[in-house]
C-alpha cells in the first residue's frame, strides 16, 4: 500500500529535477501533518514544488503573497452583509483550501504572519464569533527569502517551531540543470501532471503513519539527541519537547516513506537536519544556523 | 566535533579557574621575583581575565608583541642571563602569565594548564619543605580540577563535582608515584644537579672568622641540623658541636692551618673517650659549605668524611643535599697528642699584637703560679671587667683585639673567643679558636634537638700539657646563661646586651612555642623519610627486600617491571568493571560488528543497522546473505513492535557462525 506514494515521488522528480530528497523531506513532512518552511533564494523552485506536491497528490492548491499590507483577513476571509438574504455572509479567504503556498511571509507584519501561523496549529478559522474548521488535509507550504532582510519580520523562533521542517532547496547539479535547461518548460509539464492520489487516501496514509511502531531503544537514540542538544556548550539553548515530538513524527513518516513498519535510527538522520536545523541557535554567532558543522554533533551521536 | 584549533570562548566561570590555575601556580614564584615583575604578571592576567569575562577579544597583536619584547628585556636587564635557575624560571613565569594574553582556542588553555603544572614543580628547585609540597598538593588538586571545567561541555556541573573527580585522579596516581618514589634510581652526582646559582644564599659556618661573622649568623633561625638521639640526650653544657677550628690569623681575620694532613689514615682514636656515648642521627640541612658539625667529639666518621687534624669533619663534597649520617660522640674525652710544629703554630702572635695586651698578659702571668691561675685570671677579667655580650657590637678597626679588650668592650662569641685566645698565646699557653654551634633546642613532640644557625657560636681550646687540649668558652664567663639558654632574637635588634629566652609564661606564647615544635617536627619526618632519601637509602631498602648490589639499570627494569604489573593489572580490572551491561541483543550486534570490521566493513558507532547493511552490500562480501539476515534479525528484535525474544537464539548462532570469509 504505502508503493503508492512510490509514483508520486517519482512524478514530482520529473519535473524538480535532482530534488528527490527534498520532495521526500516534503512528502514527510506532509504525512506527519506538519507544516513546511522552505528557506532558499528566489528562483529554485519553491513554488513548483508546492504547485507539484498539491497536483499529484490531488489537492486543491491556493498561494498567498505575502507583502507589507497584507491583512488578516485578507488570509482568512471576511463576513459581507447580503442585501438578498439580510445576513452577513462569509467569504472564505484563501486559508481554506487543502495546500497553501505562504510565499515570502517575512515581508508580511507580525500581525499577519500569527494569523496564519494561529490557523496552521489549530487547523481552524474563528472569525466573528464563528468557528471554521479548516479542510483536511491541511498543509503549509511556507516560504522565507534569507538574502534580503530589509524590510521585512524574520520569523521569531517561537514562530519558526510551528514549522515540522525547514528545508533548502538548493541548485540544482550539473546533470539536473542540464535536462533542465534542455527540456520543457516546467509549468507545461505541471499542466500535464496527473492527480496520483485523492485526499481520502492522504487522510489515510496520515493516520497510519501515526500507527508506526517506535521501539523504547528508539526512544533511547531520540532523547540521548535531546540531551546532547541541552548539554552542548554551542547552542542558546536545547531542543524543546516539542522538537522530540516532532522528530519521531517526522521520523515515523519517513519510515512509512521507506516502506517499515517500525522506525529505525536512520529515519531519525534522515529527518534530523531538516527538523531540528530552525530550532536551534548557535551560540557562535559566525556558524550558520542549520549548517551541517552544526549538526554534525548530532549525527555523529552514537546509536544505543 | 571540537576542532582543537577553532575559536574558543571559554564562559566566565572557566576564564576564573583559569585564572586562579595560573596564580595558584605562579604565587611561590612572584613572592620571589622582583616586584616590578610581578606587578606586571599580575597586570598582564588580570587584564585578559577582565577581558575574557567581559567575552571581548584579546588584546592586539602589536600590543602582545611589545609586552612580550618588553618583559624578555628587562629580564635580561634585571638578571644578566636568561638561563639558569633564577633567570629561567622567572623567564618562564612571565611568559605564562602573557601567553593567557593570547588566548584563543581550546589547547591554550590546555597548554596554559600544563605550564601551570610545570611552574609548580620548578618551585622544588628552590624549596622542598613540607610546607611547599602541602601547598603543591592543594594546587594540584585546584589545577586539574579547573582542567575538568575547561574541557566539561555541561553547564550543570558543579566546581564541586570536577574538584571530586580531581582528587578521585590524584588519588590514583599515588600508588605509581610511591613506586617512582622508591624505585626510581637515584643516582649519586650530577646527572641531574640544578643549575649552579641553585645554591645562591645559604647560611652556615664559613671557613674563616672575622669580627662580626658569627653574629650574623646567629641573627637567623634556619635550622642547620637536628640531631636525634638514640636514649639520652646530652646537658646542655655538653652540646658543642664542633665546626671549623681556626690556628691561623693576622689579628682580624682567622682561618684553620693546610700544614697537618688529615687523620683518616690513623688507625686508633686520636682522643680517649671518658664517660658516657651518645648515639644519634644527624640530618645536617644543605648549607653549600664542606663542614659537618658533629658533637664533641665522635668515634666512627662517615666513609666520604675527613677528619682533619684539629678533628673537626669535613666532608669531600660541597653539602647541596639534605645529609643523614649516624655518630657516636663522648662529650667527654681527652685529646693529649700533639706535634711540637702544631704548638709552635698555636702560639704564634700576628704582628698587630698591641702592647696592651701583652703587658695584660705578662700581668696574669706574673701573678700566678700556673697556667690555670692565668687562665682563672683571664676569665675573671671578663667577668668583672664590663664586658657586654651583644650581637651588635660596634664596628672594629684595623685591631679589633686590642679596641675591643680596651675600649668598646662590647662583643658577641666571635670576639670574646678571639680576644682571650691572643691573650692566652701572649701568656704562653697554646690556644686555639673552635667555632660550630652552642646548645640546641629539645622538640618536646619529636624528642630531637633542634640546632638552629642563631645557635653558632665560638670557643677556645687551650693546650694544658698532659691534660691535652681543654675546651674554655670565654662567653660563658661573660654571659654564663649562653651556655644553658637561647638567644632571644626578638631583642636582637637593640644594640643592647643579648637577652635570653628564660622559660615562657604566657599561655599565647606557650601555645605559639607548641605549635613550632609540631611544624619542626613534622618537617623533621618530612626529611627523615623523603628528602634524605637518597642512593644510599635506596640500596639499603632494596637490599633489605633482597635486591642486593643493584646497578641503576637493573633498576631501571625493576621500575619498569613494577609499574607495568600494577599498570596492567590496574587496566584489566578497569576494563572489566567499565563495560557496560548491555542487554543480549545490543551486545550480539556489537559482536557482529566487531567481526565485520575483521572482514574490512567498520562501522561507526552512529551508524545504522539499516545504513550498515547497505554498505555490507556495496562492499560485496561473500558473507552477504548472512549479514542480511542479522540486520533482518536485529532490527526485528530491537525496533520493531512485540519482538519475539525467540529468535535471540537464532541471532546468537547466526553472529557466532558470521567469521567465514
Amino acid at each position: 500500500m504505502p508503493s503508492a506514494l512510490e509514483p508520486v515521488i517519482r512524478q514530482a522528480s520529473q519535473i524538480i529535477l535532482g530534488k528527490e530528497h527534498q520532495i521526500r523531506l516534503a512528502l514527510a513532512c506532509l504525512l506527519a501533518r506538519g507544516h513546511l518552511l522552505i528557506e532558499d533564494l528566489p528562483g529554485v523552485g519553491k513554488t513548483t514544488l508546492a504547485h507539484v506536491l498539491a497536483t499529484t497528490l490531488g489537492l486543491d492548491y491556493q498561494r498567498i503573497q505575502f507583502t507589507s499590507d497584507l491583512l488578516p483577513a485578507d488570509i482568512l476571509g471576511v463576513s459581507i452583509f447580503d442585501r438578498g438574504n439580510g445576513d452577513f455572509q462569509f467569504h472564505p479567504g484563501p486559508i481554506f483550501a487543502q495546500l497553501i503556498l505562504a510565499d515570502e511571509i517575512n515581508r508580511t507584519t507580525p500581525k499577519s504572519q500569527s494569523a496564519l501561523l494561529e490557523a496552521m496549529e489549530e487547523r481552524q478559522v474563528t472569525s466573528e464569533g464563528h468557528t471554521r474548521k479548516l479542510p483536511e488535509p491541511f498543509f503549509v507550504i511556507a516560504t522565507q527569502n534569507p538574502s534580503e532582510q530589509i524590510g521585512t519580520f524574520p520569523l521569531p523562533e517561537s514562530q519558526l517551531d510551528r514549522f515540522l521542517m525547514r528545508i533548502e532547496l538548493g541548485y540544482p547539479d550539473a546533470a539536473a540543470e542540464r535536462e533542465l535547461l534542455a527540456g520543457r518548460d516546467r509549468r507545461a509539464l505541471l499542466a500535464e501532471l496527473p492527480a496520483g492520489l485523492t485526499p481520502a487516501e492522504l487522510v489515510s496514509y496520515q493516520q497510519q503513519v501515526e500507527t508506526l511502531h517506535v521501539s523504547p531503544a528508539l526512544l533511547d537514540y531520540v532523547q540521548e539527541l535531546l540531551a546532547l542538544s541541552r548539554q552542548s556548550d554551542r547552542f542558546v539553548a536545547g531542543l524543546s519537547p516539542r522538537a522530540g515530538l516532532g522528530l519521531l513524527r517526522a521520523a515515523r513518516a519517513w519510515a512509512f516513506l521507506e516502506q517499515r513498519e517500525h522506525v529505525l535510527p536512520e529515519d531519525i538522520q534522515a529527518v534530523l537536519p531538516a527538523v531540528i536545523g530552525h530550532r536551534l541557535r548557535a551560540r557562535d554567532t559566525l556558524a550558520e544556523n542549520g549548517s551541517a558543522a552544526m549538526l554534525s554533533a548530532f549525527m555523529q551521536q552514537p546509536i544505543p | 566535533m571540537k576542532s582543537p584549533t577553532a575559536l574558543w570562548h571559554p564562559r566566565p566561570h572557566q576564564w576564573w579557574g583559569l585564572g586562579l590555575s595560573l596564580t595558584l601556580s605562579a604565587a611561590p614564584h612572584l613572592l620571589r621575583l622582583p616586584l616590578w615583575l610581578s606587578a606586571i604578571w599580575l597586570l598582564a592576567v588580570g587584564w585578559r581575565l577582565s577581558l575574557g569575562v567581559q567575552g571581548r577579544a584579546m588584546p592586539a597583536l602589536v600590543i602582545r608583541l611589545l609586552l612580550t619584547l618588553a618583559a624578555g628585556v628587562a629580564l635580561y636587564l634585571h638578571f644578566g642571563t636568561v638561563l639558569g635557575r633564577d633567570a629561567g624560571s622567572a623567564l618562564l613565569v612571565i611568559m605564562v602569565g602573557l601567553k593567557l594574553l593570547e588566548l584563543k582556542q581550546r589547547r591554550d588553555a590546555t597548554l596554559l594548564i600544563l605550564l601551570c603544572y610545570l611552574l609548580l614543580a620548578i618551585q622544588f628547585m628552590f624549596n622542598q619543605a613540607i610546607v611547599q609540597v602541602l601547598y603543591t598538593t592543594v594546587a594540584v588538586l585546584a589545577i586539574t580540577a579547573v582542567w575538568i571545567t575547561l574541557n566539561n561541555p555541561l553547564d550543570e556541573r558543579t566546581w564541586r563535582a570536577d574538584a571530586l573527580l580531581a582528587a578521585r585522579l590524584l588519588g590514583q596516581a599515588v600508588p605509581l608515584t610511591l613506586i617512582l618514589f622508591v624505585l626510581f634510581p637515584r643516582l649519586p652526582g650530577p646527572l641531574w644537579s640544578l643549575p649552579s646559582d641553585a645554591h645562591g644564599a645559604r647560611t652556615g659556618l664559613s671557613g674563616e672568622m672575622e669580627p662580626g661573622r658569627i653574629s650574623q649568623l646567629a641573627l637567623s633561625t634556619a635550622v642547620a641540623f637536628r640531631a636525634d638521639f638514640a636514649g639520652q640526650i646530652p646537658p646542655p653544657v655538653q652540646r658543642y658541636w664542633r665546626g671549623p677550628v681556626f690556628e691561623m690569623t693576622d689579628g682580624r681575620r682567622w682561618w684553620g692551618s693546610t700544614e697537618t694532613p688529615s687523620r683518616n689514615t690513623e688507625n686508633a682514636l686520636p682522643f680517649q673517650p671518658e664517660g658516657q656515648a651518645y648515639r644519634y642521627v644527624l640530618t645536617l640541612e644543605p648549607n653549600g659549605g664542606t663542614w659537618l658539625p658533629a658533637l664533641e667529639l665522635p668515634a666512627s666518621i662517615p666513609a666520604d668524611v675527613e677528619r682533619l687534624h684539629t678533628l673537626e669533619l669535613k666532608t669531600k663534597q660541597r653539602i647541596d643535599a639534605l645529609r643523614r649520617d649516624a655518630f657516636i660522640s663522648y662529650p667527654a674525652y681527652r685529646i693529649s697528642a700533639a706535634t711540637e710544629s702544631e704548638l709552635r703554630r698555636n702560639l704564634r702572635l700576628p704582628n698587630t699584637i698591641t702592647e696592651r695586651i701583652q703587658q695584660l698578659a705578662q700581668q696574669w702571668r706574673n701573678a700566678a703560679r700556673s697556667d690555670r691561675g692565668v687562665i682563672d685570671a683571664a676569665l675573671r677579667y671578663f667577668h668583672t671587667e664590663p664586658f657586654v655580650y651583644t650581637l651588635e657590637p660596634p664596628l672594629l678597626g684595623a685591631n679589633p683585639v686590642d679596641e675591643f679588650l680596651f675600649e668598646t668592650r662590647r662583643g658577641f662569641c666571635e670576639h670574646y673567643a678571639a680576644a682571650f685566645t691572643l691573650l692566652m698565646r701572649s701568656a704562653g699557653i697554646p690556644a686555639r679558636v673552635v667555632t660550630g654551634y652552642q646548645g640546641g633546642e629539645l622538640n618536646p613532640l619529636g624528642g630531637y634537638l633542634i640546632v638552629r644557625q642563631s645557635d653558632a657560636h665560638a670557643w677556645v681550646e687551650l693546650w694544658l700539657g698532659e691534660k691535652g687540649w681543654v675546651r674554655f668558652d670565654p662567653t660563658a664567663a661573660v654571659a654564663p646563661e649562653r651556655v644553658e639558654h637561647r638567644i632571644d632574637l626578638n631583642f636582637a635588634n637593640s644594640g643592647d646586651a643579648v637577652r635570653f629566652q628564660l622559660g615562657e609564661n604566657s599561655l599565647l606564647a606557650r601555645g605559639l612555642r607548641r605549635a613550632r615544635f609540631a611544624l619542626d617536627a613534622l618537617n623533621n619526618g618530612w626529611n627523615q623519610w623523603v628528602l634524605s632519601y637518597g642512593p644510599q637509602r635506596q640500596q639499603d631498602l632494596l637490599a633489605s627486600l633482597g635486591l642486593r648490589n643493584i646497578t641503576w639499570r637493573e633498576l631501571a627494569w625493576v621500575l619498569l617491571v613494577v609499574t607495568g604489573a600494577a599498570l596492567g593489572m590496574l587496566a584489566l580490572l578497569l576494563l572489566r568493571r567499565a563495560r557496560p551491561k548491555r542487554d543480549p541483543i545490543s551486545e550480539l550486534y556489537a559482536r557482529f560488528r566487531k567481526r565485520l570490521a575483521q572482514q574490512g566493513v567498520i562501522s561507526q558507532p552512529h551508524e545504522g543497522p539499516q545504513a550498515l547493511l547497505t554498505r555490507i552490500e556495496q562492499a560485496q562480501l561473500p558473507s552477504l546473505a548472512a549479514a542480511r539476515r542479522i540486520t533482518e534479525l536485529y532490527i526485528g528484535l530491537r525496533y520493531a513492535a512485540n519482538p519475539d525474544n525467540a529468535l535471540i537464539t537464532e541471532l546468537r548462532r547466526a553472529v557466532n557462525s558470521f567469521n567465514s570469509r
